[in-house]
């Protein structure tokens, strides 16, 4: 038991301590959102599968001794391991024309992570320009641009794919093209209703009243405090991509052999005696697309958590 | 050029009796809110949200305006800094016909009129800390080099009662007294003349109202700051102001010094609301007290004549025809009866 | 089963004995309710004053068992209604006496009701559940109700739903359905809180005459002390999930003892007169994560001593109905 002095010993309520101590420092919000991102290991888990990926995909020539367009027709269907005749080695074996799996993948990654997220590049721009306009204006200006929203929905987005991608001739940059074309509206959707919910909160009416202009407020205001949502759709839908990418090549419509995509490399599965027989041509492929998929929308979960400034510290 | 929002300690000016510059003038004010409805979003009504309501607001007092929820007095609050766009009527504001002004000289005027909101969780940008958040309201306007703009930032925030150690944590580290200390810092950022307060204790538990209400007086006299203050919390607002308006579905029944009105009641309306208001002292709980049968009707289809007719205790057959004047019946005290209370 | 189905009559309806409940979540242990005692006696009015986080609405939500669990568990103590321990009853049991001899009514009354079925279905769910009555006998019974709380046209309301009704009427419908089967114990969590004044009124004058009508308790939860002083016989002051004070309405009000009850009286505006500034308890509320060892309103205390600040006060008896939580009372004071 001390001297009283109450005045001294006080203790200050709630936050107040740690809000005025002297060891207070000033944390970057960078680090802020790595700290909290942290905390989710599944998310952590995510980001490193997708940067490995993305490093397969940067130093592909470097990890493989083989070319990804330079087939040998008598090593094909080959399982994984070394062929005793050439006493090459193959670590996920050959495909139907020899290709090597492994050097396929990793070149495929390029493509396939490319138009992932070059597609989601255009329908993030777009969605979140579209969204914000319908959004922040309503009336008759959100009307219309809904019901054309509305109206790209409810077409059977995948066969227009297939009869687009039919019409042009396929390439790279027709099927970011045709995955940018209908793969916006979810994310205006999202914006939009977004803004609508923000533009009731008072803080939206505060900055008017301090002289904001209404572009600002979009911008500054209202935008980022949709920036959680936002990240999640975007980081998912690089995860839609891949899985429409890998579809619309499978079915020969996307990325045309010899380049190899994830998506192509699966054609073969087409028949059944090759899944039946030669199950390793068609699971590598397989499993990189889930894995990449998977670690994409863990990345997303932990992006919401971090991105939200309720969070706990 | 950070000086002219910097200097300005004024005190409050007192001129005979009270406050007898007018700083604020609202003739006729109406909002009309269009109800659209069908396939294609016609107009089937109006809900008549303000109809009608003319006060003056005198410099360096406070201005309590009452009412129950839907009476129109927040909508007001908003109408006369131009958030909503008023269906028509006038405000002078400082020698400004604030309707008339253009965007940009709107912006400019917003400088000198601020409003402080209820919901002290909503109305702060939760991605911004409370540094940002003020340094935005003087960046907007271009006032001040960035050290002259911390500077002030950390000024005001010791003026509400908080510290510079504040200016980097986000609103929701606050508890709601103060959040709402932050609100009131940043209407205080650029130095206004008027501030609308809607309901700014009302969303707080009783003993941070009463921290709050305080700090209120003390920049009001520090600053000499001019208020409107709209509340349903009939205790703190005659607590507060010099002049009290009371607004029933839209249109302003009675407008008087805080004393008279609270006393004196000339309208059946205000003597109904004085006596609803339950007296904090247990001995007085049988008194009798006027208790107004039904609801508020709608204002999207208001009475005829007098609106408050159908639940006054006092109605005579000329009420339900003959919409009552508002006009003067004593020395600062207007009402709008046919028959006002002696 | 059978003494659930008898009402046993005793004098004392609820009593509150040491009741703690916890909340265990992410970032700790919230004592919400720490070592709570009370009484409810038969007829009376025991108003349950504090701010937010004090702790009263969960009290009444252990009460009626309603607690959510997980997070929260009621750790130690007892609640008796009628005598009989309500902790120990299985949720059969609870469900049989929850809308039937306890009721609850809350603050907001667009969120109590279901929005999708009609007023006279949600009114005679209870009587038909209760009192087993058939459906007839049960709108029967809905339509006196509307009546007996004061809504015009009761033939009509029954067959509207509830967003055809004004707040006030929605107020007037959830007591009805509170008073279906005339509860022994009427729970009100800030009936009149989000009402306007003119209404709140309706509404206390109608508890209070519906009371008288029925003979029943109310527990009034409330931060209002007007309606505390309108409405009240006995009031229990809560502060930081402990009962701070506890006394009849007039000696709370008139003859405070605790600082905490001192200082809320003393910061009310007057509706009678005009006074200077107003009286403010500096400081917030303790975080409920954290709180201090000593008193928890030590802090705040304009009286406060470093005994304040190491040891926690009990709750002790002054006089015959009265208890004060505060040192300031007891023979270790030395302060001013």
């Amino acid at each position: 038991m001390g001297i009283p002095n109450p005045s001294v010993n006080r203790p200050v309520a709630l936050n107040v301590k740690k809000m005025t101590g002297n060891d207070y420092k000033i944390e970057g919000k960078a680090s802020v959102i790595w700290r909290r991102y942290k905390k989710n290991k599944l998310a952590v888990v995510g980001l490193g599968v997708f940067t490995l990926m993305c490093l397969l995909a940067i130093f592909a020539p470097l990890l493989t001794p083989y070319r990804p367009d330079v087939y040998d027709i008598f090593d094909s269907y080959y399982p994984p391991g070394t062929i005793p005749e050439s006493g090459e080695f193959h670590l996920m074996g050959t495909d139907s024309m020899g290709g090597d799996i492994w050097t396929r993948i990793v070149f495929g990654a390029r493509i396939s992570l490319s138009v992932a997220l070059l597609a989601m590049i255009c329908t993030v721009s777009v969605g979140i320009i579209y969204g914000a306009i319908s959004g922040y204006f309503g009336g008759w200006v959100d009307n219309i641009m809904m019901r054309i929203v509305d109206a790209i929905q409810s077409i059977p987005t995948f066969f227009l794919l297939l009869i687009v991608a039919a019409i042009i001739t396929p390439s790279l940059w027709s099927t970011v093209l045709v995955l940018s074309v209908f793969g916006w509206t979810g994310m205006a959707r999202i914006v939009r209703g977004e803004i609508l919910t923000l533009k009731k909160r008072d803080f939206i009416e505060a900055a008017r009243a301090t002289g904001e202009k209404k572009s600002a407020t979009i911008f500054y205001h209202v935008l980022p405090n949709a920036i959680a949502p936002i990240t999640v759709i975007a980081t998912l839908d690089i995860a839609s991509n891949i899985l429409a990418e890998s579809s619309l090549s499978f079915l020969g419509l996307g990325i045309q052999p010899p380049t190899p995509s994830w998506g192509n490399m699966l054609t073969s599965a087409q028949e059944l005696t090759t899944v039946m027989d030669y199950v390793w041509v068609v699971i590598f492929p397989g499993l990189f697309i889930i894995l990449t998929v998977l670690a994409v929308n863990f990345i997303g979960d932990g992006l919401r958590d971090a991105l939200d400034p309720k969070m706990k510290d | 050029m950070i000086s002219g929002i910097m200097d300005p300690v004024k005190t409050k000016e007192t001129v005979g009796n009270g406050k007898s510059e007018v700083l604020l003038s609202v003739k006729d004010l109406k909002m009309h809110f269009p109800i659209k409805g069908g396939l294609l979003g016609r107009t089937q009504g109006y809900v008549k949200a303000v109809d009608g309501v003319t006060f003056d607001i005198f410099r360096g007092e406070t201005l309590g305006l009452v009412g129950e929820s839907g009476c129109g007095k927040s909508t007001t609050g908003r109408a006369l800094l131009r958030l909503l766009e008023a269906t028509s009527g006038s405000v002078r504001f400082d020698g400004k016909d604030i309707f008339a002004l253009s965007e940009n000289d709107l912006r400019t005027a917003r400088r000198e009129m601020q409003l402080i909101f209820q919901d002290p969780f909503s109305s702060l940008n939760p991605r911004l800390s409370v540094g940002e958040t003020l340094d935005r309201v003087l960046k907007i306007h271009g006032l001040g080099s960035k050290e002259e703009r911390e500077n002030r930032i950390k000024e005001i925030l010791e003026l509400v009662g908080l510290t510079s150690f504040h200016m980097r944590r986000y609103p929701h580290e606050f508890s709601g007294g103060q959040r709402q200390r932050i609100g009131i810092a940043r209407a205080l950022t650029l130095n206004p003349k008027l501030i609308v307060l809607d309901e700014p204790v009302s969303a707080l538990d009783v003993s941070i109202q009463s921290q709050v209400v305080n700090l209120l007086e003390d920049l009001q006299e520090q600053l000499g700051l001019t208020y409107l203050f709209v509340s349903h919390g009939l205790n703190i607002v005659r607590h507060i102001s010099d002049r009290v308006g009371v607004m029933y579905l839209g249109k302003m029944v009675e407008l008087a010094d805080s004393d008279t009105l609270f006393e004196e009641p000339k309208h059946p309306y205000t003597q109904a609301l004085m006596s609803a208001n339950p007296i904090a002292n247990p001995r007085l709980r049988d008194k009798p007290k006027i208790i107004l049968q039904g609801d508020v009707p709608s204002p999207i289809n208001p009475p005829s004549g007098c609106y408050f007719h159908t639940r006054c205790p006092y109605a005579q057959p000329k009420c339900r025809e003959e919409a009552p004047e508002f006009v003067k019946t004593g020395e600062n005290q207007y009402v709008a009866c046919h028959y006002p209370l002696s | 089963m059978s003494t659930t189905t008898t009402k046993t009559k005793t004098d004392t309806i609820v009593s509150v004995e040491n009741l703690k409940t916890y909340f265990y979540t992410e970032d700790g242990t919230v004592p919400a309710i720490d070592g709570v005692s009370f009484e409810v006696k038969r007829g009376e009015t025991l108003a349950i004053v504090g701010e937010s986080g004090s702790g009263k609405s969960v009290t009444s939500l252990s009460i009626m068992r309603l607690i959510p669990q997980p997070p929260g568990k009621i750790v130690n103590g007892d609640i008796k209604f009628n005598g009989e321990s309500l902790l120990i009853k299985t949720e059969k049991e609870m469900r049989s006496i929850r809308g039937n001899r306890i009721s609850m009514i809350f603050q907001e009354p667009m969120t109590s009701l279901n929005p999708v079925y009609k007023i006279g279905d949600q009114i005679s769910e209870s009587i038909i559940i209760h009192q087993k009555k058939s459906k007839k006998e049960a709108l029967a019974e809905a339509i006196n109700l509307l009546n007996l709380v004061g809504i015009p046209e009761p033939e009509r309301r029954i067959n509207q739903y509830p967003h055809e009704l004004s707040g006030g009427m929605r107020q007037r419908v959830m007591i009805a359905i509170a008073l279906a089967c005339q509860p022994e114990l009427l729970i009100a969590d800030e009936p009149t809180t989000a009402l306007d004044v003119t209404i709140q009124n309706q509404i206390l004058q109608l508890m209070k005459t519906l009371k008288q009508k029925i003979n029943m308790s109310i527990m009034l939860i409330t931060h209002d002390l007007g309606v505390v002083a309108e409405m009240a016989d006995n009031v229990v002051v809560m502060y930081a999930g402990q009962v701070v004070e506890q006394g009849d309405v007039y000696t709370i009000f008139e003859n405070p003892k605790h600082p905490y009850t001192e200082g809320l009286l003393k910061s009310m505006p007057s509706a009678e007169k005009r006074i200077g500034k107003l009286y403010a308890i500096e400081g917030v509320v303790p975080n409920p994560l954290n709180l201090p060892s000593g008193c928890r309103f030590a802090a705040r205390c304009e009286y406060a001593t470093a005994l304040c600040y190491d040891e926690m006060p009990d709750i002790q008896k002054i006089g015959n109905e009265e208890a004060v939580r505060c040192w300031k009372y007891t023979h270790r004071w030395e302060g001013k």
